[in-house]
């Protein structure tokens, strides 16, 4: 992000001073407050390195949270990143807008890649700590969404809220592990019938909440 | 099971994008999705509830900088490394200028080429149809002793992502070779692996596989489609 040939290269003092302020905080790394997905990503697709920046900026606090979760390692999850972002870039002119959102592709990608490795090292891997995992649970219930969070986020968030949290962490646990339904009721110690039923009662629940609010 | 009924319709769909619906009834509604675009749409719909839930309930982690580098180096038109030896010697470029001067020369005293030998004439053809299906999904043809083989997409199922189907010729005796990748549209032709068996008395199959996994020796996926070649 150096901004080379800055027009204030004169006075390097200020423009080393602009650049501080300008530039992510590490704590705050979602710099674009609410940037255009599918605009960045057809930029992409003409080879707009500027905008591929961006797009990284913007989503991948996000995405690598989600990698972290499926993964359960941050070593694993940065090269799971990795992977996800080239291919992004060089697919990005794949992406059609009319039968997905562009968050739901890029998400796509994202645990697509994270639950192949998950798969390929199961059996060498430890499974995470469970510990860990929970851990990260409890940090989102809590945690306020990123400045400049769109609405339908806010939305959501409540409606897993509504879920029973029995339901919430089943439907989570099979999409973020990759799990069946007999893994998921082995996972969580629950019969298999019991499971299923809240998932299925989860789902539903989820579009009531969701398709009301529209 | 009576797909027809809404709720079961909505019920698979919605197991079918979280991912929990396994083996044999996946692979049953894959083949319903492809051609039923209600059934896709369900299940499109609850991939955007379900990505938004994984978006907004997954932590926000910082990433580590390193990581943009790493992509941005990944993403390198071509590396512009400055390669000692032989690119950079002089005397080589010259003594290449001069030899292809020559061989200009020479290609223009030449009679010209034959123009290249068209395609040659099908002589075995392979109609894959998806079980329960009316119309065929490619149609695989094979010329010059089983040399040459195209494929085209007529009505080809839609894929997952990261999910492809793949071409084989299996042999009596149990024999496999993989032909290559079906395309999704237009025509394509398969490289043909140096073999020493007789193409066509081989059955041609298409499993799907994960991408992920290919080039692979042996199929890993389910079968799709099973059958002899017809001759022309």
């Amino acid at each position: 992000m150096p901004r080379s040939g800055a027009p204030t290269r004169r006075i390097p003092l200020l423009s080393s001073f602009l650049y501080r302020v300008s530039a992510p905080k590490p704590d705050t790394p979602v710099t674009d407050p609410n940037p255009d997905l599918e605009k960045l990503l057809s930029a992409c697709a003409l080879g707009d390195r500027d905008a591929f920046q961006r797009l990284y900026l913007a989503t991948s606090p996000k995405l690598f949270g989600i990698a972290v979760r499926i993964l359960g390692s941050e070593a694993q999850a940065e090269e799971c990143l990795q992977d996800a972002y080239v291919k992004i870039w060089q697919r990005a002119g794949d992406y059609r807008p009319h039968l997905a959102s562009p968050v739901t592709w890029l998400v796509t990608i994202v645990r697509n890649g994270a639950l192949d490795r998950l798969r390929r090292n199961r059996r060498q891997l430890e499974l995470a700590d469970p510990a860990h995992l929970e851990f990260l649970m409890d940090e989102h219930a809590t945690a306020p969404g990123p400045a400049g969070e769109e609405s339908d986020a806010v939305l959501l968030r409540e409606c897993l809220k509504q879920l029973r949290e029995d339901q919430r962490r089943c439907i989570e646990i099979a999409y973020f592990e990759g799990l069946s339904h007999g893994e998921v009721a082995e996972r969580t110690g629950n019969a298999l019938g019991t499971v299923k039923t809240w998932i299925r009662r989860g789902l539903q629940e989820l579009r009531r909440c969701l398709d009301a609010s529209v | 099971m009576n797909y027809k009924h809404p709720e079961l319709r909505e019920r698979l769909s919605a197991e079918y994008a979280l991912g929990t619906l396994r083996g044999a009834a996946r692979r049953r509604f894959e083949r319903l999705m492809a051609r039923d675009s209600e059934l896709s749409a369900r299940v499109a719909a609850w991939e955007e509830r379900l990505a938004h839930m994984a978006w907004s309930s997954a932590p926000v982690v910082r990433v580590p900088d390193r990581n943009w580098s790493a992509i941005q180096q990944r993403i390198q038109p071509m590396p512009n490394r400055q390669r000692p030896g032989l690119w950079n010697s002089l005397a080589f470029w010259r003594g290449l200028g001069m030899v292809a001067s020559v061989l200009a020369v020479v290609l223009l005293i030449l009679p010209g080429p034959q123009p290249s030998a068209p395609d040659a004439m099908p002589e075995r053809v392979a109609m894959v149809t998806e079980a329960g299906s009316e119309s065929a999904s490619w149609l695989i043809t094979a010329a010059a002793g089983g040399q040459q083989i195209m494929a085209r997409a007529i009505s080809p199922p839609a894929m997952p992502e990261g999910e492809v189907c793949v071409l084989w010729l299996v042999w009596p005796d149990g024999a496999v070779r993989a032909i290559g990748v079906l395309p999704e549209e237009g025509e394509m032709r398969l490289p043909m692996p140096a073999m020493d068996r007789q193409p066509y008395q081989a059955q041609v199959a298409v499993t799907i596989e994960r991408s992920s996994e290919l080039p692979m020796t042996r199929p890993a996926g389910p079968k799709v489609f099973s059958g002899p070649w017809m001759q022309l």
